[in-house]
């Protein structure tokens, strides 16, 4: 016996039975085989559907019984829903009678090149416009801090600067060694051949306090602590704490954003002169080893060479760099929406933005410092 | 009778939650010490007592998320700290849960969330899963409310959600966590009457954690009373026995929301 029988009635009106047992097991291969059968039948035609002497285990028959009312809908058909059996009964009773009554087409939603390109267009504008309020909110939350120093979280600045400063030392330490160690040994080849081998230290020592350091420091940061910053505050955001503390009178940005750029902003210079000591270190490493430049040679080629500038230079970027890093991790955080996904959400966003902007606004500064003459 | 003609539901006397000396124990401290009981399919079975006398952590037992510290649980057969990962999931296939908060996943909306167990454990195509997330959501009312995310739902709303999703795969046994919760009255009730009707018209088992003296009065038709000082189950029977006869001042007090007499 099929499971699925399709009689005609002397009105004209076709019938189809759903017949014998129905599970989400077996609800797919009958679906396919209902909807071929509708797919003969001209429109404007009656069509029935009847589960009387279905045996269904579960909510299947009933599926099948919405199925078959949408899809003879689409086809122009006039369904009606015959006799059923005491478990798909139950169910669409539970539903309401307004179920039946009518189908919702299925539509992928989906906007219209126009209308998506002014979507984008929109949000774009509205993000720069929050970002503007946020970068001047802080502004003014900072003049405050500086004009109420009291009120300023110190202890919990000391504890963000262990956390993003003293405990990313060994990650900065190894990456900046290697960073100067590779810039070293690829440049020492070349040198060599122009007998030119002591401005391997020009090189070393230049490119890290002036660019590599800060840089290095920088983007490690920001994948450290940025992205961490924008989940702990997007977290708060979505469980309401940031309601919370707004609703106690505690400004969220005093209490939480303001702690984490002063904090960043103070740890990140300490890492970024950290990162040229460990990058210098790795450069005369190679030094020693490929060019046979004894460690005095080096250090007293690069005392002639790297002035105070370049060093200040380097840690003057870093406190730019850190502000950007902090920021944006705090930003996207409280801009967090939309539950998990969201958090997730902001976080990238925080990684990604922050390494462009660092980089941006490195660049920035060396158009700055040249046509400030700074150099 | 509308609960006669359902789907083969078995025997009414067959055993599908059964609890044997279960201990609990955070730490070295015991919450709930060696307690037994037993849900027979077709029932109403709920589980009451005062704030943090460890319902909800029995119910966290009954559902397989806690392993106990001694005694076992067996739904539907099996026991579902020592079964293996495929026995477990087709056991939970079987039941359903209804988290205190909804517990719907805030980045889908409405419908997805219900359709996600559906499109997760039976392969049925998409046009046919969309039906049945709507039937499903019809059934709790919440039909015209498909395509919103959880945060744009009232409480009420997102806890029918949760409803209709944890009743996506038809259960057999059906597990509410405190349903009236953070519900106004008339909310409340609608959520009884939903479960009175889904057990009603579909026979699906309910466990249900509670300490709302109304929705007790409504819904249950077998219930048990856990104590915290007693560490575990201070009376048993239907709500009227356990109002009226039950030797224990503290459980006829926990019926008539009074406080105990101190003698």
């Amino acid at each position: 016996m099929s499971p699925l029988e399709s009689e005609r009635a002397p009105d004209g009106t076709l019938k189809l039975c759903l017949r014998g047992p129905i599970g989400f097991r077996t609800a797919g291969p009958l679906r396919l085989e209902m909807i071929a059968a509708l797919s003969g039948v001209p429109s404007g035609s009656r069509i029935l559907l009847d589960t009387a002497t279905a045996e269904p285990s579960d909510s299947a028959a009933a599926g099948l019984v919405l199925e078959f009312l949408r899809a003879s809908r689409e086809r122009g058909l006039v369904p009606s829903v015959g006799d059923l059996d005491p478990v798909t009964r139950n169910f669409l009773d539970l539903a309401g009678a307004d179920l039946l009554r009518s189908s919702q087409p299925v539509v992928i939603p989906g906007l219209g090149l126009v209308e998506g390109a002014g979507r984008f267009v929109l949000d774009a504008l509205r993000e720069t416009g929050e970002t503007i309020a946020f970068v001047g909110r802080v502004t003014l939350s900072m003049f405050w801090s500086l004009r109420h120093p009291r009120r300023v979280r110190w202890g919990e600045i000391a504890f963000l600067v262990q956390r993003s400063g003293a405990e990313a030392l060994p990650i900065v330490a190894l990456l900046s060694f290697l960073v100067g160690l590779t810039t070293a040994f690829s440049a020492a080849v070349q040198l060599r051949q122009f007998g030119a081998d002591i401005f391997i230290a020009d090189l070393v020592g230049i490119g890290m306090t002036r660019e590599l350091g800060p840089l290095m420091a920088a983007i490690l940061l920001t994948g450290r602590s940025g992205s961490a910053f924008a989940a702990e505050i997007g977290t708060m955001k979505i469980s309401d704490e940031i309601d919370a503390l707004t609703v106690m009178g505690i400004r969220p940005l005093g209490y939480l954003v303001m702690p984490r750029i002063f904090a960043v902003m103070l740890a990140l210079p300490l890492l970024s002169l950290f990162a040229d000591v460990c990058g210098i270190a790795g450069g005369m490493t190679i030094a020693g080893l490929s060019l046979n430049l004894t460690p005095s040679a080096f250090l007293g080629q690069l005392r002639n060479v790297v002035g105070p500038w370049d060093v200040f230079s380097g840690v003057l970027k870093s406190v730019v760099f850190g502000m950007l890093v902090a920021g944006v991790g705090c930003h996207r955080g409280m801009r967090t929406e939309g539950g998990a996904l969201g958090v997730g959400r902001s976080t990238t966003a925080s990684v990604v933005s922050g390494i462009f902007l660092i980089v941006l606004a490195d660049a920035l500064f060396v158009v700055l410092f040249h046509y400030l003459g700074l150099e | 009778m509308p609960g006669g003609a359902s789907r083969p539901v078995g025997d009414a006397s067959e055993t599908v939650v059964e609890v044997k000396d279960l201990t609990v124990r955070f730490g070295s401290r015991t919450i709930l010490d060696r307690i037994s009981l037993e849900v027979r399919r077709g029932e109403i079975f709920v589980i009451l007592g005062g704030s943090g006398c460890g319902k909800t952590t029995l119910l966290r037992h009954i559902i397989g998320l806690r392993k106990p510290e001694g005694g076992s649980v067996r739904v539907l057969g099996v026991d579902l700290a020592k079964a293996g990962d495929t026995e477990r999931d087709a056991v939970r296939r079987r039941t359903g849960v209804l988290f205190q908060s909804g517990a719907l996943l805030k980045s889908m909306t409405l419908d997805e969330n219900v359709a996600l167990p559906l499109r997760e454990s039976t392969g049925l195509p998409e046009p046919f899963i969309r039906e049945l997330a709507r039937l499903k959501l019809a059934m709790v009312g919440l039909e015209h409310a498909a395509g919103f995310l959880p945060s744009e739902l009232s409480g009420g709303m997102q806890k029918r959600g949760g409803l209709a999703r944890a009743i996506a795969l038809d259960p057999e046994i059906l597990f509410f966590d405190e349903p009236g919760a953070g519900l106004d009255p008339v909310t409340s009730l609608e959520l009884d009457e939903l479960i009175l009707g889904l057990n009603q018209s579909l026979g699906t088992t309910m466990v249900v954690v509670t300490h709302e003296l109304q929705s007790i009065n409504k819904i249950a038709q077998r219930a048990i009373m856990l104590d915290g000082e007693a560490k575990g189950i201070i009376a048993e029977g239907t709500p009227a026995e356990m109002r009226e006869n039950s030797p224990l001042p503290k459980v006829r007090a926990f019926f008539r929301r009074e406080r105990v007499q101190e003698t």
